[in-house]
């Protein structure tokens, strides 16, 4: 919430930002734990179409689609998540902190110090990439004990990142840019202007997709030169952006949409309601549908046609895969759900 | 190296398998870290056309072939790797010890001493198999600790081994034999007659193929019986299942044969410019073919080559989400 304050003042459009946010406010309250009634009712769980196409879920008995209320405590709000295999890394935007949490038991199996303000976490193969928004920086940490290798200067307000294989990608909100860091050392290789306010990245295989928050866009860039391939227009409030292994898939905070881009030549096939007066933030693919984060739900759409399949009352922000459960973290909980 | 050194003295294609090593020694210097220069440049990453099958890949947002530069040091000269199914074993042959590495963030977990001139290493579900060459041994570790659980006898120059279920399958390079071992004691249940200088085996789920120094033996798993001998190219190699066809890496021909496991009808024979191709892992949807100078990647369903990568590497093993390669020469796995 800082963050996007932080970013909205700058800008002309601070007031629809800052409308956005006291809307995102206001709903925090129904979504605290405690908090009963309607908006809090499970939905009762539903079978999970291609669970028999996943081994792990096939070994877990993870058959359905269901609110599985299991959670962790981790530090304070947390934004951004990751896994690297095993376990699942939060970047805790309030104390400077990020924290790794077993998968398989939810066991927390470290804290360690980073940047100021993390925003966003990545894994490399073996390290685990955060961005310290308040600093301008990405720090770098070994996976199997969190020692801190190393911290790299980046453009202002790096937001959420993304790993192509041999690069990290940071969005630089304020400048406009996304900044090229080779993962072995850390070196700039590379800034290129996007669109206003870049705020998350993902890859696609060869070509890195930037979310433009302020525009309204997604800038594609050809991960081996940073050219840029197109910029597609999508919803207000560009924010989380996910792949599939054909499409971006594009949570727009501000229109209350989600967006569906070819990834091959950025041709918008489907535009997907999320639930009213929502505010989608991150976005995640689970093999089969993609988990929406936001201020009011985390909600569910089969990846084949958009169509939504389940809802949890929920204000979250973050999410990810683990290869058979989906985990997303209540910044304003100071906790990580799975389901 | 070592090994194929050993085995081509003892057979008639000694001056081509030589050649091939000197040609691999030359190379040595330009893989070393420290040197830049357009052969080390890396391909810009692809997209990994079946990782939308695989949900750690998805997990993993590994959606890319890529060269990636994440490493581990291991022991001396490591050949052999395997998967235990959270961690990658290696088998040092020079300093006759195995480590164990982590295979998400690839932390050492423990390095264990075994026989001489470790070459191979498999898992068997609960427990790794290492062979010792120059010991006529193999060695079983515990896999979570990595204790040792006992030393058995084998044939002469224990190669690459296959698992099947039930039992251990040791080619016996100098014997022309491979042996199967009961793997809860030890017991040789039989040896039993293949090609000349046997080097490695995989199992298709019924039935052991073996490679010899050109051609593959398949023998029924269940007692041996042979099933037929196939010619494929010379110094037959590594060798992998897809789930449907085997695929056999020919050191010095410079080509990987693809054959049908039902039949063993050759699909295809790929060339491929690894100067001479070594070891080979299928990772579901492409084939790794490691090599004295590059790793290349062939699309299993059509043998058409996606990716390659200047490296001199050995054994090479899949972890459910990534390839991993033994660079021998430097004492290191490389993760892609």
């Amino acid at each position: 919430m800082k963050t996007r304050i932080a970013i909205g003042v700058s800008l002309i459009v601070a007031a629809l930002a800052m409308a956005n946010l006291f809307a995102g406010q206001a709903q925090k309250t129904a979504s605290q734990p405690a908090q009963g009634g309607s908006q809090l009712q499970m939905q009762p769980p539903k079978l999970d179409a291609v669970a028999h196409l996943n081994p792990l879920k096939i070994a877990l008995l993870h058959w359905y689609l269901a609110d599985t209320s299991t959670s962790v405590a981790v530090g304070s709000q947390p934004y951004g998540v990751c896994f690297d295999g095993a376990n699942i890394w939060t970047a805790n935007f309030g104390d400077n902190t990020v924290t790794k949490v077993q998968a398989s038991t939810g066991q927390v199996l470290g804290t360690f110090k980073v940047g100021a303000q993390p925003y966003g976490v990545t894994f490399d193969g073996g390290n685990i990439w955060v961005s310290n928004q308040a600093d301008g920086t990405v720090t770098k940490l070994r996976a199997s004990d969190g020692t801190v290798l190393g911290t790299f200067p980046v453009g202002r307000f790096p937001g959420w990142l993304a790993f192509d294989g041999q690069n990290i990608w940071a969005p630089n909100g304020p400048d406009n840019t996304v900044s090229k860091l080779r993962a072995i050392d850390g070196k700039n290789v590379g800034t290129f202007a996007v669109g206003t306010s870049p705020i998350a990245a993902a890859f696609d295989g060869s070509a890195v997709w930037v979310t433009n928050y302020l525009a309204s866009s997604v800038t594609k860039l050809r991960a081996s030169d940073g050219t840029v391939l197109g910029t597609f227009a999508v919803g207000y409030g560009a924010l989380g952006i996910a792949f599939d292994g054909a499409s971006m898939w594009v949570a727009n905070r501000n229109s209350n949409t989600v967006t569906k881009l070819r990834a091959g030549d950025g041709t918008v096939l489907g535009t997907f309601p999320a639930p009213p007066s929502d505010g989608p933030y991150g976005v995640a693919f689970d093999g089969a549908y993609i988990w929406v984060s936001g201020d009011s739900y985390l909600f569910v759409l089969r990846a084949s046609d958009g169509a939504q399949v389940a809802s949890h009352s929920l204000q979250s922000e973050g999410v990810a895969f683990d290869g058979a459960y989906v985990w997303t973290a209540l910044q304003s909980g100071n906790r990580l759900y799975r389901f | 190296m070592k090994t194929r050194i050993a085995i081509g003295v003892s057979l008639i294609v000694v001056v081509l398998a030589m050649a091939n090593l000197f040609a691999g020694q030359a190379q040595k210097p330009i893989n070393q870290p420290a040197h830049a220069g357009p052969q080390l440049q890396m391909q810009p990453p692809i997209l990994d056309a079946g990782a939308r099958l695989n949900p750690l890949k998805i997990a993993l947002l590994h959606w890319y072939l890529a060269d990636t530069e994440t490493l581990v040091g291991v022991g001396n000269e490591p050949l052999g790797l395997c998967f235990d199914g959270a961690n990658v074993w290696t088998a040092n042959y020079n300093d006759n010890t195995v480590t164990k590495v982590q295979a998400n963030d690839r932390q050492v977990l423990g390095t264990f001493k075994v026989g001489t001139q470790p070459y191979g290493v498999t898992f068997d579900g609960a427990n790794v198999w290492v062979s010792n060459e120059l010991d006529n041994t193999v060695t079983k570790l515990s896999a979570s600790d990595g204790k040792t659980l006992g030393t058995f006898r084998t044939g002469t120059f224990p190669a690459w081994m296959a698992f099947d279920g039930q039992s251990l399958w040791v080619p016996n390079a100098r014997d022309n034999t491979v042996s199967k071992l009961r793997t809860t004691d030890g017991k040789i249940l039989g040896t039993f007659a293949v090609g000349n200088a046997p080097a490695a085996i995989a199992f298709d789920g019924a039935n052991v193929w073996v490679t010899d120094d050109a051609s593959v033996t398949k023998l029924r798993a269940s007692d041996g019986k042979v099933l037929g001998t196939f010619a494929v190219g010379n110094g037959a190699l590594g060798i992998a299942f897809d789930g449907a066809n085997i695929w056999v890496a020919n050191r010095n021909s410079n080509t990987v044969t693809e054959l049908r496991a039902s039949d063993g009808v050759v699909l295809g024979t790929f060339s491929v410019p690894a100067n001479g191709p070594y070891g080979i892992v299928f990772d579901g949807t492409y084939i790794w073919i490691s090599g004295d100078s590059n790793l290349v990647i062939l699309r299993a369903s059509d043998g058409a080559q996606v990716a390659s990568r200047q490296l001199t590497s050995a054994g090479v093993a899949f972890d459910g989400a990534y390839v991993w390669t033994a660079e021998s020469i430097n004492n290191r796995l490389h993760k892609f």
